[in-house]
């Protein structure tokens, strides 16, 4: 049925949404992570990537989360002598992650979710009203 | 004017027998219950899947969203067979309080 197909597809989308949260908040989570030794490179960003995929046994297009990306970007550096992962000139090298990009990443993750939850609560509703009308 | 009763189970008879030949007809296709039972065979399936949704989250091996998907069909579906049910049992009283 067309309505029970469009809450699965939208249940896809949310599980879509969530491991892009998860990436997220590694990211957010691993902001100051560096390395323990002076020549070893700090943490990477990750990207999420979402994939569409035609389902056959629904006979739909769904989302599915795809395998993290590394950001290629340059690491921070930051002037810090007394850091143990600090270079010979006293830099040291924080991650490629830019907060307030993070925070609009999860912002949109967040709305998109939302987005998906209002689909499932829209073809629900449409269907049990459809189911009461045999109730009168 | 009066009936034989030989006639009224003559008539009775060719009667049933159109009856019985049209219902013949009928199920080789698909029966109305043959319908029914394939309607209520997939609802316990989505019900059973519910169910095991349900567990397998409690056990910690399943996420929440595919769950509360499988729960709603199921709660759907549920609600589908009880109208269903209700529909049929009234059509059913229906014909039981027919004054004869």
């Amino acid at each position: 049925m067309d309505l029970s197909t469009s809450m699965t597809i939208a249940a896809s989308g949310m599980r879509a949404q969530s491991s892009r949260m998860r990436v997220i908040a590694e990211n957010i989570a691993n902001a100051n992570s560096t390395s323990p030794t002076p020549d070893g490179d700090p943490y990477r960003r990750q990207v999420a990537t979402i994939n569409s995929e035609f389902d056959q046994q629904l006979g739909a297009t769904v989302v599915e989360a795809g395998k993290p990306v590394e950001d290629q970007s340059d690491f921070r550096l930051q002037y810090d002598p007394g850091n143990p992962a600090a270079d010979k000139q006293g830099y040291v090298k924080l991650p490629n992650v830019n907060p307030l990009v993070e925070i609009m990443d999860m912002r949109e993750a967040q709305r998109s979710y939302e987005a998906d939850l209002t689909v499932m609560e829209a073809s629900k509703t449409m269907l049990s009203r459809t189911v009461d009308l045999l109730n009168k | 004017m009066t009936i034989a009763p030989s006639a009224a189970a003559a008539a009775y008879n060719a009667t049933a027998k159109i009856a019985t030949q049209s219902g013949a007809g009928a199920a080789g296709e698909s029966g109305f219950g043959d319908f029914l039972s394939n309607a209520i065979k997939d609802s316990i399936g989505t019900l059973k899947q519910g169910e095991t949704m349900a567990a397998a989250q409690a056990a910690g091996q399943a996420d929440m969203v595919s769950v509360v998907n499988a729960v709603n069909n199921a709660e759907i579906t549920l609600d589908t067979v009880v109208a269903i049910r209700d529909k049929v049992i009234s059509a059913y009283q229906s014909i039981m309080q027919m004054p004869i």
